[in-house]
């Protein structure tokens, strides 16, 4: 029996009929792409995923009032993100660098296309093709207007589409 | 119906999140209105293009970052001792000296963790 109070809360505190070792293992895969997708290198990636959670974990009791479980953990990895971001002080540059350093073969166009976009652009069409997120999701996430990322998404549309087409032709 | 809406409902469509009224919408969209069509197509290329990113995370980074948060609610004292000597060094060390060190320093700490948890 563990006797550290700390641990026995870890392990029995239940938030939304989950424990904290439930809504890890349901949310890792969803944070750890999202990350994966803004940062690009693993390490970075395994050291913001350990933040994000552990600040789920000290946040835990907020869970009951958000409507989107999914979507209230990627804001928090989203601002880990952001806090890191400011950290190394990196600039956008280093960032699309980073980003396509090392993508997949099979990643590879998509890395292309997605490059032409800015970060907010990127980050919004990932959220509703990879994550199936809403535009009120999304919105939510990254601090701006629904209205915003709905003009955003069809701007990046449109530059997809061009850039589709060019490449069937 | 502006073009913004039909790019929604499809790619709701393709989601599968809509109600069955809405889907009967679609249904309709399709057989009456060439633009729908071509908007649907494009979201289910996009689709396409997207889901090589819908990757899960390596079994062994998923174990190792659950064993460090453990390890941070059982011992907060010693991961923020961690911390400042991972910044020092990271500051200090050379770049090339860091990229040695850093992955040796994960194989002490899973180490670690793995004789603690015995």
């Amino acid at each position: 029996m563990n006797r550290n109070p700390k641990i026995r809360d870890y392990i029995s505190e239940r938030v939304e009929g989950m424990s904290f070792e439930e809504i890890y293992s349901k949310y890792v895969d969803a944070v750890y792409r999202f990350l994966k997708f803004k940062l690009g290198d693993e390490h970075l990636v395994e050291d913001v995923l350990q933040e994000t959670f552990l600040a789920v974990y000290e946040n835990l009791q907020k869970m009951k009032e958000v409507s989107s479980h999914k979507a209230w953990i990627l804001t928090i990895a989203h601002h880990k993100f952001v806090d890191h971001l400011r950290k190394k002080r990196l600039v956008e540059v280093e960032l699309s660098e980073g980003m396509e350093a090392d993508p997949a073969p099979d990643c590879l166009f998509i890395h292309q296309l997605l490059g032409q976009l800015d970060e907010t652009a990127r980050t919004i069409l990932y959220g509703l093709y990879v994550e199936q997120l809403t535009c009120s999701e999304l919105a939510e996430i990254l601090g701006i207007p629904v209205g915003t990322v709905k003009s955003k998404a069809h701007a990046a549309r449109s530059i997809l589409q061009n850039k589709l087409r060019e490449e069937s032709v | 119906m502006t073009r913004q809406e039909m790019y929604e409902l499809a790619l709701a469509y393709l989601q599968k999140r809509l109600t069955t009224e809405e889907k009967a919408k679609v249904f309709r969209l399709i057989e009456e209105n060439a633009e729908f069509f071509q908007v649907l197509a494009f979201e289910a290329t996009l689709l396409r293009r997207f889901a090589p990113l819908k990757t899960a995370a390596p079994a062994g980074l998923r174990e190792r970052v659950q064993e460090r948060i453990t390890a941070a609610v059982q011992n907060p004292g010693k991961v923020i001792a961690g911390q400042v000597i991972h910044y020092i060094l990271k500051g200090t060390l050379p770049q090339i000296a860091w990229a040695v060190y850093q992955p040796w320093q994960r194989r002490i700490c899973a180490y670690e963790q793995q004789c603690d948890s015995r």
